[in-house]
This record gives structure tokens, sequence and C-alpha cells, in this order.
């Protein structure tokens, strides 16, 4: 996955629910999970 | 032998297999998908819900057919995560036992620029929303949350099946796919984006920026993949990397050329310098582009064809490993021997020297793609069968 995805460009309290998964230690693990789930949710 | 061996052994089988050697025997995957369940005890809906269930479907259908490897292993259809934010394009109808999917088209042709200039951004904003009804509504954010969470079940039971069927059954995953999936950007215009209409008629009236949409998703999500293969492949993965052609049936070959080829031969050159394989489910059929495989050296690419005739590929590509072949037609409805004598015809015509791989000839999904005796006999039969 490309790692240039910034997630503070997308609308405001999604990264917050991330912020509660404790497996994500940085902003750049929870930018990562939060393409994979964008990208899956658009091809399921 | 030991069961570490089998795993092995089975690994090595397709790997040979893909690269024309004789074998012992002809390797077999199986392209079961939801009629897996229906011949189980449990109802679409009660599988497709309950993990436990669906492991209970997978390992019981492993245990009774005993295939080399699964192209499905319950999560072609993960309903929980998509019903959590109320998509509902997976229709189940367990009375019908069938599974419908809506034709997906959530942007319109004015919004290519959008895509264009950054891709998950949009996806994330303008498509998703769309899709997804309860990212419109007031408590947005609870369902993304609950979402999350059935994403992560999701994940866990696809990590949890996969290593059963590695560690207790000696089954091999068979593809990659965290990092190994290389869709072709086409396919995802076509798959989750456009649809079949809306596609077919941008690639006329709108053809520099479906290819500009190619080159800008290429760069997101092929590139990385591709520099994925430089590193070294898993020990418990048969190929390397995987793709599907659906897309491609609204192509004419001179519209191959121009929109599908270019991206799909950076592909296959990756695959060529580093000595990997790629296993591609072909819907409909490809032999109308045969020509642009005509070069590709043996031993990278498995196709599995679905509406091709498959002794006619194996004359006009005898470069490529080919997979699929026994119909469905058969498998539903002719007797045991039928069907015991064409898969035989099949390891005869196109699998005496490799480069063919047992499996059927659709996604099977339907009551009556299949009956029990017949695919027990079948399987049975290609596993002890030399040929």
């Amino acid at each position: 996955m490309n790692k240039e995805i910034d997630i503070t460009t997308f609308p405001e309290g999604w990264n917050e629910v991330l912020k509660t998964l404790t497996f994500l230690p940085d902003d750049e693990a929870r930018n990562e999970f939060l393409a994979t789930l964008v990208l899956f949710l658009a091809q399921m | 032998m030991t069961e570490q061996n089998l795993l092995q052994e089975r690994i090595q089988l397709f790997h040979d297999t893909a690269e024309f050697k004789k074998t012992k025997r002809i390797p077999q995957i199986s392209n079961f998908f939801t009629w897996k369940i229906l011949d189980s005890e449990f109802t679409l809906s009660e599988a497709l819900f309950d993990y436990n269930k669906m492991e209970k479907v997978v390992c019981d259908f492993h245990e009774r057919y005993n295939f080399d490897a699964y192209t499905d292993l319950g999560t072609r259809n993960p309903v929980r995560v998509t019903n959590a934010l109320g998509g509902y394009h997976y229709v189940i109808d367990d009375e019908k036992e069938v599974i419908n999917i809506d034709d997906q088209v959530y942007f319109e042709p004015e919004e290519y620029p959008e895509l264009i200039e950054n891709p998950i951004k949009f996806i994330w904003t303008k498509v998703l929303p769309r899709k997804y009804k309860k990212l419109r509504e007031k408590d947005a954010l609870n369902s993304f949350k609950i979402a999350t969470y059935e994403f992560l079940a999701y994940s866990e039971y696809n990590q949890r099946i996969i290593e059963k069927f590695v560690k207790e059954y000696q089954v091999p995953t068979l593809m990659n796919m965290q990092g190994g999936v290389l869709l072709h950007p086409l396919e995802m215009l076509f798959n989750f984006f456009r649809g079949i209409k809306g596609l077919s008629l941008d690639l006329r009236r709108h053809k520099s920026q479906v290819l500009e949409a190619i080159a800008v998703l290429e760069k997101m999500f092929v590139e990385p993949a591709l520099a994925a293969l430089d590193n070294p492949g898993s020990p418990t993965t048969v190929f390397d990397a995987y793709t599907a052609f659906l897309a491609h049936s609204i192509l004419s070959p001179k519209q191959f050329g121009e929109f599908y080829w270019p991206t799909l031969k950076r592909i296959i050159d990756k695959l060529v310098a580093t000595g990997k394989k790629m296993y591609i489910f072909s819907e409909n059929t490809m032999l109308q582009f045969y020509e642009y495989f005509q070069d590709v050296p043996k031993g990278h690419l498995i196709i599995h064809v679905e509406l091709d005739d498959i002794f006619e590929a194996r004359k006009k590509l005898p470069n490529i490993c080919f997979a699929g072949g026994m119909p469905a037609d058969l498998l539903g409805y002719a007797d045991e021997q039928t069907c015991i004598d064409y898969a035989k015809k099949l390891i005869d015509e196109i699998g005496r020297d490799g480069g063919y791989i047992f499996s059927q000839n659709k996604m099977m999904s339907f009551r009556n793609d299949c009956k029990r005796e017949n695919l027990l006999a079948v399987t049975n039969f290609v596993h002890n069968y030399n040929g």
C-alpha cells in the first residue's frame, strides 16, 4: 500500500475510532490500516 | 510421508506443473464458492453470518474432497462487514439458495478528475458514502466503528482458517492475499466504481480520462505490489501473485491493447524478472486476446479459464499453464462415469507433460452446479490417476 496517504485529510472523527485500536501504535500504522480498510470496503 | 512433507509435496507439485515438468499426478484446485455451503448442513445466511459455522463448512468440505488448494475458504462474501455499513449489495436468498450481487456504479464520468487527483480520498469521501447508506446517516461514526471491528473479526477468521489449513491439513494457501493481489486498474473501475455499462461508455466517450485514471491507480496500488515481488515468496503459499480478468469481457482486441495490456505487460515483466508466478482467474473468454500472451516465457502464468475451450487454449498458448476445464454442466447433471471419463480426457490430452491444473470451469455457486457423488468420484479419480 502506498504510504503517502494522510488520514488527517479525511473527515474529522473517523481517525478517533482507529485510535481505539491499541495494536496500531502510531499515525503511520493507523494510516496504513485505514487505507487497507477503505480499499477493502470499496472492493467488497 | 510426514505431514510436513505433504505440504511441501503439494507446493512442489504446483510449481512443477506450472513449469511444465511431468509430475506423478495432476494437482487439483477447488473453485467452489457458495456451493460448499449448499453441500453442508447450514443455509447460506447461517454460514455467512457465523464464522464458526463457515469454518465447519470449509473444513468438512476439505475432509470430504481433499483438494490440494482452494480459491476460497469462506471469505468471498464478507456480508457481516458490508451490512454493518448498510451496504446491502449482497442479496442473500436462502429459499432460492443464491447470492445476487448488484452492478456497482458509484461515480459519474465528470468525476474522473477527482478520482485522478487523489484516489483514496475520492473513494473515502465520495464512493463509500454512496455505497454504504449508514455512512450518510447521523450515527455514521458508530456504524464505522462497528464495521471496523467486523473487519477485524473477518481478518481474524481469514488468518485462522489459513493457519488451520496449512498446519492441520497441510494445504498451502493458493495465493498471497496480503500484497500479492495485482488487480488491474481497469478491473477496479469495472467491478467497483463504474459498472459494466458505465465503463463501456467511458472507454469511448472519456478515453483519455480512463487512461489517466489507470495510470494513477497503477501507481498507487499496482506498483507497491510489484515492488513486493522483490521479496522472497511465502513458504506456505503456492503462487506469488493473483489477479482476475473480468473487465476484459467488454474490450475488443484493439482496446485490450490500449487499456489493459500495458499494465499487464509490466506485471508480467516483473514476474519474469523476479522468477515469480501469478495465478489469473479469467471469467468469460480470453482466447480472443491470445496473441498478446504468445511470447510470455513458460513458468510464470497460470490462467484459470472459464468459458474458453481449454483444449484450444492449450494449442494456441503452449507457453501458459492452464487451470480449469471440468464442466459444471457435467458435475451437476451427468453420471459419475461420464464425469470421470471427461476428467481422464482432460488429463490425457492437456496434462501429460505438465502445464495443467485440474479444476472446475466456473465459480461453483449454485445447487445444480454439482452433485456430491460426482465430485467425490472425480476428485478421487484425479488424485489417483497417473496418466
